[in-house]
């Protein structure tokens, strides 16, 4: 067979293979597009998600925080009323 | 006006140019000249004169010729300078001296190239052709007629190019290839038929015969010949007719059959005869002489061989000559007049000779011919192998650098594209890193405020247990011993305190227990609020609307939740506290994009800027604009209450 047809031949295979692996990498990038685009998608979810929670977590938190000190002042308000009546229940008891 | 005339003149003699006297002709023509007509009325006139002295005398021809060429040149008339050049060639070509005709044919066609005048050229091929023919280059003489019959083809002249392809086959038939030359006739019947010219078909149909009877094809030669004799009488083409009789005589008498072939060969001697073709009755009498020798009629192919002799020696036909004299020798033979033999043997030796010496040279030619066409023919083969050779290497050339352009285009792509891959994934990953550090850093921090959470909710389940003890106790101290009026009266304030606490207690444990307040939620949670009122209060109304349009839309957080609850609880209570109101109507309302709750009683009302907010009022202003929603009071005097908060559902 002549040196130069065969060379031409492997020339030619080798731009067929060439093409075909510039065909599967184009596919690949797009697949590997699409599914880090859908992972990227839920994860920004996930995160929207958790800062929505964690928003609520605070203002519950920053609520919870004057809410206790009101309930401590009116636990105090009890205590208070209550050793009252005690002092005067004893008054009454040693009078 | 006398160029017209001329013209019309010069049109006339030559449309009637083969029906008038050629010396009439020349005598007008010279008549013309005399008048001193213009250059180019001249040049023709010459033209024509050198045509029309042709047949009369060659001299005078030539220097007419020279004449218009010479005429032509000065006037630079280059139209009458090439039909110079070809009359002259013409004159050469009679004279055959066809090197010189060559020439002239040569110099003609230079100009009409030049002038691209087609036909002209044609012509000129044609004749050329003629010339190769005659000088036995047969390969050239079929190379120029063709070229000749494309022009007439791509001009659509069927008739020119008819006439073409007869000399063609007729070259083909010198050459003995009959085949082709059979093939060629056959084309220009079928062209015959359908232009219609009914003697050009009989002479293709004579010519197809002959082509057959040389090919020993017999009864297709028979069959032509019947036909071509039918379609000349159909037609009263004479000439054709008379040729197809002594054709097909000539062949019925090879073939034996010399009755009919005596038949025949009188009706073309009569024709013949007729129409005044002295050649043609020269050969039609000479064919009848040797049939009537053959069946013993001596006396008749006498009087047959003495008319076709005396006219074939008129016209020189030496093939005649020599039939005619070898048949006179025999019936001299027969009436034993040996002195009579020997002289028309020894004539027709003579004549015998003469056509043998031709021959010879023709086909000596002929083989030179063949044996160089066969060398041409060599040397363009190899010539054609080189290139082919040399084209295919070219080509290996081409095809080998467009593969290395190619894979270099085609590596260049995918080195870019798995760059292109590459990067894209390290993107990617890096978005979804930094995605995912975040996401794991808001979870720790969500995680650490939701056991602030839990620590809180701990706290109050712990100390709502508590308060539920101090309630119980403080129940049991009221009814298990008798305490003072004053000690009762504290006991209960303190009891209602802590009842108090307790319930927004577990209102707060509530909201904190839930992620969202829906509207249902919110009113279930209210529905629960105002029976409890109802029950301190047996004759007010309650009502509670939501719009349709905000049942299904969004939710509340557990603090805008609780927020809302609380305005309402305090609005609620005023009313009850404050107001005397019969009937309150909690609504909420959705007005486009503004969103609204109102708490309305048919109370008391009061004087908005008569009064000082008090605590009440100012934890429900506190509360809506911690809500980013605006507060609005509206009250008439003995009419009641309205509390406006808005824009709730945009916060």
């Amino acid at each position: 067979m002549d040196i130069n047809l065969l060379f031409s031949w492997v020339l030619y295979i080798i731009i067929g293979v060439l093409i075909v692996l510039c065909i599967i990498t184009i596919i690949a990038t797009f697949r590997d597009a699409k599914v880090s685009q859908e992972k990227f998608i839920d994860l920004r979810e996930q995160l929207g998600f958790q800062k929505l929670l964690q928003e609520q977590v605070i203002q519950k938190n920053a609520y919870l925080e004057s809410y206790n000190m009101t309930l401590l002042n009116k636990l105090f308000e009890i205590t208070k009323e209550l050793f009252l009546t005690k002092k005067i229940i004893l008054e009454e008891h040693f009078n | 006006m006398k160029k017209l005339l001329f013209l019309i003149i010069v049109l006339v003699v030559s449309l009637n140019g083969f029906s008038q006297n050629t010396l009439k002709i020349i005598d007008s023509l010279k008549i013309e000249l005399s008048k001193n007509p213009s250059d180019s009325l001249k040049i023709n006139a010459y033209s024509d004169l050198c045509w029309y002295y042709r047949t009369v005398s060659t001299d005078s021809a030539f220097i007419y010729g020279n004449l218009a060429l010479k005429l032509s040149k000065e006037t630079k008339n280059q139209l009458g300078e090439a039909q110079a050049h070809n009359d002259i060639g013409i004159l050469y070509y009679g004279l055959a001296d066809y090197s010189q005709a060559m020439q002239e044919y040569n110099l003609a066609l230079k100009i009409r190239k030049q002038l691209k005048d087609t036909l002209g050229i044609a012509s000129l091929y044609n004749k050329m052709g003629l010339c190769y023919q005659n000088t036995f280059q047969l390969d050239s003489a079929i190379v120029y007629n063709t070229k000749a019959l494309e022009i007439y083809e791509q001009k659509n002249n069927l008739k020119y190019a008819s006439a073409l392809k007869g000399n063609i086959a007729n070259i083909y038939r010198g050459l003995k290839q009959y085949d082709r030359a059979l093939k060629t006739h056959l084309e220009i019947a079928e062209t015959a038929i359908q232009i219609e010219d009914y003697p050009l078909l009989t002479r293709s149909y004579n010519n197809i015969a002959n082509a057959y009877l040389h090919m020993q094809d017999t009864l297709n030669s028979v069959k032509y010949f019947k036909q071509g004799i039918d379609v000349a009488k159909a037609n009263n083409l004479k000439n054709e007719l008379g040729a197809l009789y002594n054709n097909y005589g000539s062949y019925l008498s090879s073939t034996g059959q010399i009755a009919e072939a005596i038949d025949n060969t009188l009706k073309s001697l009569l024709i013949r005869r007729e129409i005044k073709d002295n050649q043609g009755i020269a050969s039609s009498s000479l064919n009848l002489g040797d049939l009537y020798l053959k069946i013993g009629e001596y006396k008749i192919a006498k009087n047959y061989l003495d008319e076709g002799i005396i006219l074939a020696e008129q016209f020189k036909a030496n093939e005649l000559r020599v039939s005619g004299y070898n048949n006179l020798s025999y019936y001299f033979a027969y009436n034993r007049n040996i002195d009579s033999v020997k002289f028309y043997q020894n004539k027709y030796k003579q004549i015998e000779d003469s056509i043998f010496n031709n021959r010879i040279t023709k086909e000596v030619a002929e083989v030179q011919e063949k044996y160089n066409a066969n060398e041409r023919e060599n040397q363009i083969l190899i010539q054609r192998a080189e290139l082919a050779e040399k084209k295919r290497d070219i080509s290996q050339k081409n095809s080998f650098i467009l593969g290395l352009v190619g894979l270099a285009v085609v590596l260049s792509l995918f080195g870019f594209l798995v760059y292109n891959q590459q990067k894209l994934k390290n993107n990617q990953l890096k978005k979804e890193s930094e995605l995912k550090e975040a996401l794991v850093k808001i979870e720790t921090q969500n995680k650490l405020q939701d056991q602030r959470l839990r620590i809180s909710r701990d706290l109050h389940d712990n100390i709502g247990a508590q308060l539920t003890f101090i309630i119980s106790s403080l129940d049991n101290l009221k009814y298990g011993f008798k305490l003072p009026v004053n000690l009762n009266t504290k006991l209960k304030t303190i009891s209602e305190f802590t009842s108090s606490t307790i319930y927004e207690l577990r209102d707060t444990i509530w909201a904190m227990n839930k992620s969202k307040i829906s509207f249902e939620d919110l009113q279930a949670r209210i529905s629960n609020f105002i029976e409890k009122a109802d029950k301190a209060s047996d004759n007010i109304i309650f009502n509670f609307t939501i719009d349709e349009k905000l049942k299904n839309s969004k939710a509340f957080t557990s603090v805008q939740g609780m927020n809302i609850y609380r305005i309402i609880q305090e609005a609620i209570n005023n009313a009850l506290k404050y107001a005397d109101a019969t009937q309150i109507d909690v609504v909420f309302l959705l007005n486009q994009d503004v969103c609204q709750m109102s708490v309305t009683d048919n109370g008391n009302g009061f004087d908005i800027s008569n009064i000082e907010y008090g605590n009440g009022l100012n934890n429900m202003k506190k509360r809506a604009h911690e809500l980013d929603s605006e507060f609005e009071i509206i009250s008439v005097i003995n009419k009641g209450t309205t509390i406006r908060v808005y824009n709730v559902i945009n916060t």
